[in-house]
């Protein structure tokens, strides 16, 4: 793998160091940092509320009280009421299953093109490989979100398009990074050895070659878990994303923004959410980075990935 | 060669105004160089195969999206007409549309039609939509430009200092800042500011548009708050990666032996650092313009502005097709004359990428 050419490097001052202080023990593990273990809380605790959301939900998020209006937080409504006088803290836990599902499907939908995608084209890099790579570029011409919002508004405008055409957006980067860490190993001395000992192709390909650039991809899979969460947001405020009354994160946002006049407090639960998310998502995925040990040209990836929003 | 003219006025502010504080006169003498490689035969060569290298990528973007809008359930006309619209009504839309016609064909007509700037009629106000388009981009482009002089000014300032105290506190304060600024959602950072300076201090107009030619001074007040949540996202992933981009090239050997040779240190950073993270910082403000192009579909929609985003996500709405799928090409053309610019900057502050 390319990456232990940089593993030394990064991993020394952590390992290494106790390692030889003790040569006979297995080095002692640190305690993960307090601001990663908080986040894995958060995305795990919100993750089962949204799962057990008709258990903890404490009212119907549809149900309307309109003698009940926004109200301010109470005992009884724990985040207070909407406009319609729905209890915001229900409509925030069972709008989590849409966040949740949305995120999935459109790391889903990006992983399964986007690896065989980019794993075909840097094999075959001859052809197939120069042909899938225009495609990559080709989809890489569209900003993000308006290839997002045309591919939505054309198959029709709810939570399962809507995130499936983020993950087509997300593909081709998927399938470039992937390109790039199947080309670097396939004429190693490892695949070598292992076609020149009969392995058939499927097992060079699935043991040898596909492992290869999976350090990359997953380390830009939670980057794009986080952008996911945004977009999802924010189609759903657009109102491509689930359609209301349905509850969502970013729809209950649009909602909210619309009587910020007569209640500005209603905007500050479900965009502080989605904030909170996003930060624990991407806290995580420096954590996972940090431990993959991205070889140096990837390294700036983050951020650039951010871009997409 | 059109181009050239258009990247000597770029060249100016883009890599002037980060080095305009100290040394001037150095400045200029870098700028003659840069203006110098304008006409050179590697940039041109460059140009050249970029803009041939972007034509399959037109093609193929422009065959996508016309089978794209065609895949509409139904078609076009049901989506337009609704379910139950009669077969008459439909078949009369359909050829009016001209959908009735091979594929190949409608192709071809809309193509050629593209190419001579008509990218058909709005289903829905009947104009033509390269007439929307011209009317509609401006909008966009201005509140761009805005969010981008805000990173400009703000964001490339902070990274290289922070690049510069790598490590301190201060750089980790600014490290905590930006990945929040990261996590915060545009349209969340967009109703946070219309609530503060909008409606609770009374400062700014919270929401609508008026144009430039009509009002200058109105024009401004109103584009600062969207500039501003477009601004803000981007500065935190603009710091990030120019004080990235300096740490690098603060740590290499030339600039060991600027300073061993007594230069100050502001000339240091700001002459011959800054100028080999150039590059690096250019691809990042690539990304960065696409992605806020991308996101004027958000922040128009908040900030109520008549804008090219906002006029896509309401034919979205309104289905009107011809319009979508105008546009999308015209955001394709977009990025892909964004993407030359940063190639040909590049080129130019570092002719060795050129020669590649």
């Amino acid at each position: 793998m390319r990456a232990t050419e940089h593993e030394p490097q990064l991993a020394e001052p952590e390992s290494a160091a106790p390692a030889s202080r003790h040569p006979g023990r297995r080095p002692v593990r640190r305690r993960p940092p307090a601001g990663l273990v908080v986040s894995i809380v958060v995305l795990g605790g919100l993750l089962l509320a949204a799962l057990l959301a008709p258990v903890l939900a404490p009212y119907n998020p549809l149900a309307q009280n309109l003698s009940h209006t926004k109200a301010p937080p109470s005992l009884a409504h724990l985040l207070g009421t909407d406009y319609y006088g729905r209890d915001v803290l229900s409509r925030l836990i069972w709008g989590g299953r849409s966040a949740y599902l949305g995120v999935l499907i459109s790391l889903a939908v990006a992983l399964v093109l986007g690896v065989p995608w980019g794993v075909a084209a840097g094999y075959w890099p001859r052809w197939t490989g120069a042909v899938l790579m225009r495609l990559a570029d080709t989809l890489l011409a569209f900003p993000a979100l308006v290839l997002a919002v045309v591919i939505t508004g054309v198959l029709g405008p709810n939570l399962y398009t809507s995130m499936t055409s983020v993950g087509v957006v997300f593909a081709p980067v998927i399938a470039r990074l992937a390109r790039v860490g199947v080309l670097e190993v396939k004429d190693r001395e490892f695949v070598l050895a292992a076609r020149l000992s009969g392995c058939t192709k499927r097992v060079i390909m699935l043991r040898h070659v596909v492992p290869a650039p999976l350090g990359p991809v997953v380390v830009q899979a939670t980057i794009f878990a986080g952008l996911a969460f945004i977009i999802e947001g924010g189609l759903s405020f657009l109102g491509l994303g689930v359609q209301p009354p349905a509850p969502s994160w970013g729809g209950d946002l649009a909602i909210a923004y619309q009587y910020i006049l007569s209640s500005p407090g209603q905007v500050i639960a479900p965009g502080v959410l989605i904030a909170v998310v996003v930060l624990c998502v991407y806290r995580v995925g420096d954590a996972l980075r940090a431990r993959i040990a991205m070889p140096k040209l990837t390294e700036h990836r983050p951020e650039t990935a951010g871009i997409m929003t | 060669m059109t181009l050239h003219a258009d990247m000597a006025a770029e060249a100016g502010p883009g890599s002037g105004s980060p080095a305009a504080g100290p040394g001037t006169a150095a400045d200029q003498t870098a700028l003659h160089l840069w203006a110098g490689r304008l006409g050179t035969p590697a940039l041109r060569r460059l140009a050249v195969r970029r803009v041939v290298l972007a034509i399959p990528t037109v093609v193929l973007a422009s065959i996508g999206i016309f089978l794209l809008i065609r895949m509409v359930p139904g078609g076009p006309a049901i989506g337009i007409l609704g379910v139950h619209a009669s077969a008459p009504a439909i078949a009369a839309l359909n050829h009016e549309l001209g959908l009735d016609q091979p594929l190949v064909t409608q192709y071809w007509h809309w193509l050629t039609e593209a190419l001579r700037g008509n990218l058909g009629q709005s289903l829905q106000t009947q104009e033509p939509v390269t007439h929307m388009v011209a009317q509609s981009f401006p909008v966009s482009a201005e509140l761009v430009g805005l969010a981008l002089l805000f990173t400009v000014i703000v964001a490339v300032p902070v990274g290289v200092v922070a690049a510069q105290h790598a490590g301190s506190r201060l750089d980790r304060v600014l490290s905590t800042v930006s990945g929040g600024g990261l996590a915060i959602p545009d349209f969340f950072l967009a109703i946070i500011l219309i609530a503060i300076f909008g409606i609770a201090a009374h400062l700014l107009p919270e929401l609508g548009f008026v144009p430039f030619t009509q009002d200058p001074a109105a024009n401004l007040q109103h584009m600062i708050l969207p500039a501003l949540s477009m601004g803000l996202g981007a500065s935190a992933i603009i710091v990030r990666q120019v004080r990235a981009a300096m740490a690098d090239s603060l740590s290499s050997s030339y600039v060991r032996t600027a300073r061993a040779m007594g230069l100050t240190e502001r000339a240091v950073v700001w002459r011959y650092a800054l100028r080999t993270a150039l590059p690096t910082i250019l691809n990042v403000y690539g990304l960065v313009i696409i992605g806020m192009f991308g996101a004027t579909l958000i922040i128009e929609e908040v900030f109520v502005l008549p804008g090219m985003g906002n006029a896509l996500i309401n034919a979205i709405g309104v289905r009107d097709y011809t319009f979508v799928q105008g546009v999308t090409m015209a955001y394709v053309a977009l990025v892909l004359v964004i993407n030359l610019l940063v190639d040909l900057l590049v080129a130019l502050v570092s002719p060795r990428l050129a020669e590649q």
